[in-house]
């Protein structure tokens, strides 16, 4: 007689109905006589069914065009470096008014070779209304900006942009934020991180401007 | 592109084959097919979203440089998987070795009592948000090695002929290595009334 280590060795097996014929009877006289073993693989099946089930979640929006930003910059096969372009936050915001978003720009409109003559200024205070189109034109298709909804005054703000070009993950990219944010705390700023997370907003679509598609909370 | 993409009738096979003749949108149709397969893999591998997204980026950008890497005699699914698996278990490594500070900080962490006593009140295990969390944390606690086989085998329903070839180990380790991983699987969430997912 084989004792339950042997048996419990052939669970899967049985599971998937790979057994031959004399080892699942076998397998099923013990089950039969051992309650500890019948258990153990009714817990086994219903696991594997749960596994099955678990939900398939999806890449972000900024997945594919962060890809295609890289891909980019690994076509042009000799990279230039070019310093991460981060604004200074050198001025005040309503305090818990504000909540950091992220933009993603891009479209045909943003076409734009050069950058290094962006206009928009980190103390720059704009309704969405009003960005000036050449404010936005001098993004490059591929950038990422992050603006504050001032919900007070009913405004955004761009606080931050940053190449996706220049960056090499999602997370190196929130990670200089997040230092960003640090330095905020310090200087007696709200802190961005208590927004809320991940939340994604549907932002209005100007028909003068319809490359502003998505706006994403990501603090 | 979308041509391609809207193709399902032509294999992976075809496609690597095509962008291997510097054709791209046979690389963004492969892209399309496998970024969230891929996701799924590296998110219940690594637990965390974000390093997952970008485990499959760099996968992604590793097929792109080294396309003639693959030989027609691999399937091309298994190929793939390897690059993202190999990733992951590199993230995994790297993540320990920051790991190794916050914990002496904050003492000894038992993970083990953490779930239990999530459990404890199993009559309230009731929502499929949760359910995921618990099995999502058992699944962490699996040594790679079992985590990477169950993840293949039970969540992306490889089969084990396909799992061999991923992790290039022999059909009878992939068999004998499933079996244990839902036992200790099964061991951690014995106590646990399974709601429906
Ligand atoms: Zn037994």
């Amino acid at each position: 007689m084989k004792n339950c280590d042997h048996y419990t060795t052939l669970f899967s097996d049985y599971i998937d109905g790979d057994l031959d014929d004399r080892a699942r009877s076998s397998l099923r006289a013990h089950l039969a006589a051992c309650p500890a073993c019948a258990q153990r693989l009714n817990a086994m099946q219903a696991v594997r069914g749960s596994l099955a089930q678990l939900p398939h979640i999806k890449t972000s929006e900024s997945f594919d065009l962060l890809l295609q930003a890289r891909l980019r910059r690994e076509m042009r096969q000799a990279p230039r470096r070019r310093p991460f372009p981060l604004f200074e936050l050198n001025w005040r915001v309503p305090a818990y008014a504000a909540a950091a978003l992220c933009l993603v720009f891009f479209g045909a409109l943003l076409q734009r070779r050069s950058y290094s003559s962006f206009i928009a200024k980190s103390s720059d205070s704009v309704a969405m209304d009003t960005v000036r189109r050449t404010d936005l034109a001098a993004i490059e298709p591929g950038y990422l900006v992050f603006v504050e909804l001032d919900t007070v005054n009913n405004l955004y703000r761009i606080i931050n942009y940053g190449g996706i070009d220049n960056v090499n993950s999602l997370q190196d990219f929130r990670r200089a934020l997040a230092q960003q944010d640090d330095n905020r705390t310090r200087t007696g700023l709200p802190n961005l991180r208590t927004a809320p997370q991940n939340r994604s907003v549907t932002m209005r679509t100007r028909q003068d401007m319809p490359q502003l598609r998505q706006a994403e909370f990501i603090f | 592109m979308s041509d391609l993409k809207l193709q399902p009738d032509i294999s992976d096979e075809e496609l690597i084959r095509r962008f291997q003749e510097d054709d791209f949108a046979a690389y963004n149709a492969i892209v399309h097919r496998y970024k969230d397969q891929l996701l799924n893999f590296a998110y219940r591998f690594l637990g965390n979203v974000e390093e997952a997204e970008d485990i499959v980026q760099e996968t992604f950008l590793r097929l792109y440089r080294n396309k003639h890497a693959y030989r027609q005699i691999a399937k091309f699914s298994t190929w793939i998987y390897t690059i993202a698996g190999n990733l992951a278990k590199t993230e995994l490594r790297k993540r320990k070795r920051r790991r190794v500070v916050s914990i002496s900080d904050m003492g000894f962490e038992d993970k083990d009592h953490e779930i239990k006593d999530e459990l404890a009140n199993t009559e309230q295990v009731a929502n499929s948000a949760l359910t995921e969390k618990i099995i999502q944390q058992a699944i962490d606690e699996l040594p790679p090695r079992f985590r990477q086989v169950i993840i293949l085998r039970d969540i992306q329903e490889l089969s084990y002929e396909e799992v061999g070839s991923i992790l290039r180990i022999p059909l009878g380790t992939v068999k004998s290595r499933v079996n244990r991983a839902r036992l200790k699987l099964q061991a951690k969430l014995k106590d646990i009334k399974m709601p429906a997912l």
